[in-house]
């Protein structure tokens, strides 16, 4: 299923909050509806759990991670590492990493298996990556952007790249991740699709200004449903994206 | 694409009103005060400024008018229409057109009268001009006042004119008055179109929206027509005809097969065939409607008859254009109306269909709505994926399959839990609701007053351990650096990783190596010749140094001058002899010179006897405190006496003269002592007092000040 939701008026939930198969961080806010959206389909699941880093709440965007672990970055304070600590399972490796970039949410994008860097980390953090996530590490740009992690976002089951990338690109993307892929939009019509999606293998949340057609395009990607599949994407959605685009 | 808002025209004042704000605004916004003293130039002046002002702001006002109406050849044909039939395209023309030609007069007008104001030459004759040039322009404005009425109404309608886009998906709802066009719009949009049960309840054009397949359609409800020639049909009915003949729409021709609307089913299919012109190249579908009252299998033969006529009509219409284009033969076209249909499509082409509903009931309406939409949609596509724009949206209709590219299984990682509740869905009303957070806010006194429990979901091995206040710093050390149990063994291991690099480095024989002595001594001497030259250029370059006046340079001096020449090894005899000659020279005031500083010598008290003449006064006091008694003045020299000193004139001795000083510092002290001001201490600290140069009125609009 593909949930609607928005953060202090902001569509773009995907900079508040950070989400994989085995847990759930949420931006300390004014408000808790946000994170009650989150609460309400998750908890029975997977640990969802308010969290700030270097004081700040765009956690969505400065740490990434997946079902083994979480990276933060280097200005993570000790007391705000220990909160995360506490609260997320110790099968969960939590790292901190020495790195000049530190928005990871934005160099990194990732699913259990894979994950695409971008192409100015450091060796150490590369390896960091690989031990604490347990994935292959790729160094890749996503039509001509370095910042993988805004660009892209995919899970296990599938995952949408930026609108403008072309067909070649995508399928050797799409080889190298060993999922299906999609370019297409968030925020009726926002390339930053991680910032205005966040997905993992059975749940996606996106901003409140997505259209029809997009939140169709997410479900049928990421195969939200025992009835969505990739394959029945463009059957369903083409005429409405011929007749939107052209 | 063109958005039609025509929200955004701003009002029209009439013809009053556009008056009054015109001359209020002159007013205001330029001088005011004249007098009949001032430069006949400066009152010209004053009274030109007054007329083009006027000038200006009518021919303002009058662009803001002209502009923000649409212009009608430009907009959409729908629109153009739709206006020439509520407005009358000449009327509307006309009263743009009257407007124009009112600001051209006036800019000629005003022309005009400032040329004859340069030739004014008084007071008086300056201002009947001006009084002539705004009074005949506002009578040319008052002239108007019926195309600036008109247009205010055009305007008001205007906004209130139903926001269609032209170009968007449409379904078009047409057919004779009181067949349930509006009923049905009301049930699939929101547009709450008023219902009622007698004809011409619609009397304009209503839009409302709604979404269908992932994209939002617009649907039109238009007023019934009647079957009559398009000469006579009325506005209401021309509104209909517009949207009919301009909109590329899926048309709905709804016929009441009850016949409950007071027409006959003959009588709306000669409509139909009437007006079918219209349709050509849309999709178009035939709704037989209010069938609760009356199924489509109890149809009439005759009506039946016709029904089929119409497709027939419609079959051969197509064939014929087909034959045209390709020269095939005639197919005989076998119709075949289903009057006893399930599925509530009696009749499925490719451009025609007939499918029945009732409003009532609500039977087929969705099936009339999505087979509509689909019928659009196909033709939209059709014509969109033959567009060039088409290759650029190609990857987004492209979903990448990955290739194999190890042997590796990536299964999803979806939790037990999920897995079962989605094979298990349970409704929500059986499920206990759980408390959230946003609950808890809302009941602990909402945003800003609740805090949130953080250490509420810890995963810990003991419960008790939940709210243990945690230090951050113990004894001047930040416990989060000791939480890794065994850092004390890695912080050795790293030291003595840190010893081994240190010994590596000693072990390795320096390579660099020093200077020598002498080469060292040279470097500093280098060092110094250049901060000393570095100095030099720094004081040199100066910008704001301090300038030496000339006289106050160090002089050469004749030693040095020597000396320079000795250094240079030239022979300085020509010096010496001038030297000698200097010496043998001797000016006239020498003498009184010496007199003052050397003792006199026995000659000059010779003469000194012989000249008893006394010394003036007019020596300064020091001098003759140095020298008290009386000289003899200068045999050659006399100098002029009429420069004295002040303080000397009138006073008969040197005593007189200290009585007076002594006395005039008496005078002194008092004020001295009391720090007051004399005459002396007058000055002016500020030229331009702010309180004299402030005020409402900026600089130069004044000139008494």
């Amino acid at each position: 299923m593909a949930f609607r939701a928005q953060f202090q008026h902001s569509s773009d939930i995907g900079v508040f909050a950070r989400l994989t198969n085995s847990y759930c961080l949420v931006g300390l806010g004014g408000t808790e509806n946000f994170y009650s959206v989150f609460e309400s389909e998750l908890s029975d699941h997977i640990p969802v759990i308010h969290a700030t880093i270097a004081g700040t709440k765009i956690i969505g965007r400065m740490s990434t991670g997946n079902k083994n672990g979480l990276l933060l970055p280097s200005t993570t304070t000790d007391q705000e590492l220990q909160l995360i600590r506490n609260s997320l399972p110790d099968s969960i490796a939590v790292k901190r990493i020495e790195e000049r970039l530190t928005a990871f949410g934005n160099c990194i994008s990732c699913n259990d298996y894979v994950a695409l860097i971008h192409p100015e980390l450091d060796k150490e953090t590369e390896e960091i990556i690989a031990d604490t996530l347990q994935v292959e590490v790729f160094r890749q740009t996503i039509s001509g952007e370095a910042l993988v992690g805004t660009y892209c976002v995919f899970t296990n089951q599938g995952g949408m790249v930026h609108p403008k990338t072309h067909i070649e690109e995508q399928d050797e993307l799409s080889s190298l991740l060993q999922v299906p892929l999609v370019s297409g939009t968030v925020n009726k019509g926002s390339d930053v699709i991680s910032a205005g999606l966040v997905v993992n293998d059975w749940i996606a949340f996106c901003g409140l200004d997505t259209t029809s057609t997009e939140i169709s395009t997410i479900e049928n990607i990421f195969k939200l449903d025992d009835s969505k599949h990739p394959s029945k994407l463009v059957d369903n959605l083409r005429d409405s994206i011929v007749d939107q685009m052209v | 694409m063109v958005k039609y808002n025509f929200k955004k025209i701003r009002t029209v004042p009439d013809s009053s009103q556009f008056i009054d704000i015109v001359l209020s605004k002159t007013q205001k916004k330029t001088p005011t005060v004249i007098h009949k003293g001032y430069a006949i130039t400066r009152i010209k002046e004053f009274y030109m400024r007054k007329v083009k002002f006027v000038q200006q702001t009518f021919h303002e006002r009058l662009s803001m008018i002209i502009d923000d109406f649409p212009v009608l050849d430009d907009i959409h044909p729908f629109y153009g229409d739709l206006m020439n039939i509520l407005y009358h395209r000449d009327h509307y023309k006309l009263a743009l057109g009257q407007l124009n030609t009112a600001r051209t007069l006036i800019d000629n007008l005003s022309k005009e009268y400032t040329r004859m104001l340069k030739f004014g030459d008084s007071l008086y004759r300056c201002k009947q001009l001006k009084r002539a040039a705004v009074g005949r322009m506002c009578t040319l404005i008052r002239k108007h006042n019926s195309a600036l009425n008109y247009l205010e109404q055009v305007r008001q309608h205007l906004s209130r004119l139903p926001v269609i886009d032209p170009t968007s998906r449409t379904l078009l709802v047409c057919g004779y008055p009181n067949v349930g066009k509006s009923s049905f719009m009301n049930k699939i949009t929101r547009a709450n179109v008023d219902v009622q049960p007698y004809p011409f309840t619609t009397k304009s054009l209503f839009v409302g929206h709604f979404d269908y397949n992932y994209l939002r359609w617009q649907a039109i409800d238009t007023p019934g027509i009647l079957d009559h020639p398009l000469e006579e049909r009325n506005t209401i009915e021309m509104q209909s005809i517009t949207a009919m003949a301009h909109l590329k729409a899926s048309i709905l021709f709804f016929i009441d097969i009850s016949e409950h609307c007071g027409f006959t089913i003959k009588d709306q299919i000669a409509l139909f065939k009437s007006i079918k012109t219209l349709f050509t190249g849309k999709p178009l579908i035939i709704v037989l409607s209010k069938i609760d009252l009356l199924k489509p299998n109890e149809l009439k033969e005759k009506d039946r008859k016709l029904i089929e006529s119409l497709i027939i009509d419609e079959n051969q219409n197509q064939n014929t254009n087909e034959n045209e284009n390709e020269n095939e033969d005639e197919i005989k076209m076998d119709v075949k109306v289903i009057w006893e249909s399930e599925s509530g499509i009696l009749y499925d082409g490719d451009q025609i269909k007939i499918v029945c509903m009732s409003s009532l009931t609500e039977t087929g309406i969705t099936l009339v709505k999505s087979v509509s939409c689909d019928l659009l949609m196909a033709q939209r596509i059709e014509t969109k994926t033959k567009m060039k724009k088409m290759t650029e949206v190609a990857n987004r209709l492209h979903v990448s399959f990955p290739k194999q590219r190890d042997n590796k299984q990536r299964p999803p990682q979806i939790p037990e839990s999920v897995l079962n509740a989605r094979q298990n869905p349970t409704d929500d009303e059986d499920k206990p609701k759980k408390i959230l957070e946003r609950d808890l806010e809302k009941m602990f006194g909402g945003a800003g007053l609740y805090n949130v429990d953080l250490n509420k979901y810890f995963i810990l091995e003991n419960e008790d351990w939940r709210y243990d206040v945690v230090p951050e710093i113990i004894d001047g050390k930040n416990i989060s650096d000791f939480v890794d149990p065994d850092i004390l063994k890695r912080l050795d291991e790293l030291e003595i990783e840190e010893e081994e690099i240190i010994r590596r480095l000693q072990e390795e024989p320096e390579e660099q190596e020093g200077l020598t002595e002498e080469q060292e001594i040279l470097l500093s001497k280098i060092r110094e010749k250049r901060t000393i030259m570095h100095n030099d250029s720094k004081i040199r370059r100066r910008r704001h140094r301090k300038r030496i006046p000339r006289n106050l340079k160090p002089e050469k001096t004749v030693e040095q001058f020597e000396s320079h020449l000795q250094n240079l090894g030239i022979e300085n005899a020509p010096l010496k002899e001038a030297k000698k000659q200097a010496k043998k020279q001797t000016r006239g005031r020498t003498k009184i010179r010496k007199y003052f500083d050397e003792e006199p010598t026995q000659t000059e008290e010779k003469e000194e006897t012989q000249n008893k003449r006394e010394r003036s006064l007019s020596q300064t006091r020091s001098k003759l405190k140095v020298n008290r008694k009386s000289r003899p003045r200068s045999k050659s020299l006399i100098r002029s006496t009429s420069v004295t000193d002040p303080k000397t004139q009138g006073v008969k001795s040197v005593n007189e003269l200290l009585k007076v000083e002594k006395l005039s510092w008496n005078v002194q002290k008092i004020p001295n002592k009391l720090g007051k001001k004399g005459y002396a201490d007058h000055a002016i600290y500020d030229t331009k007092p702010k309180h004299l140069f402030s005020g409402k009125r900026s600089s130069g609009k004044t000139d008494w000040r």
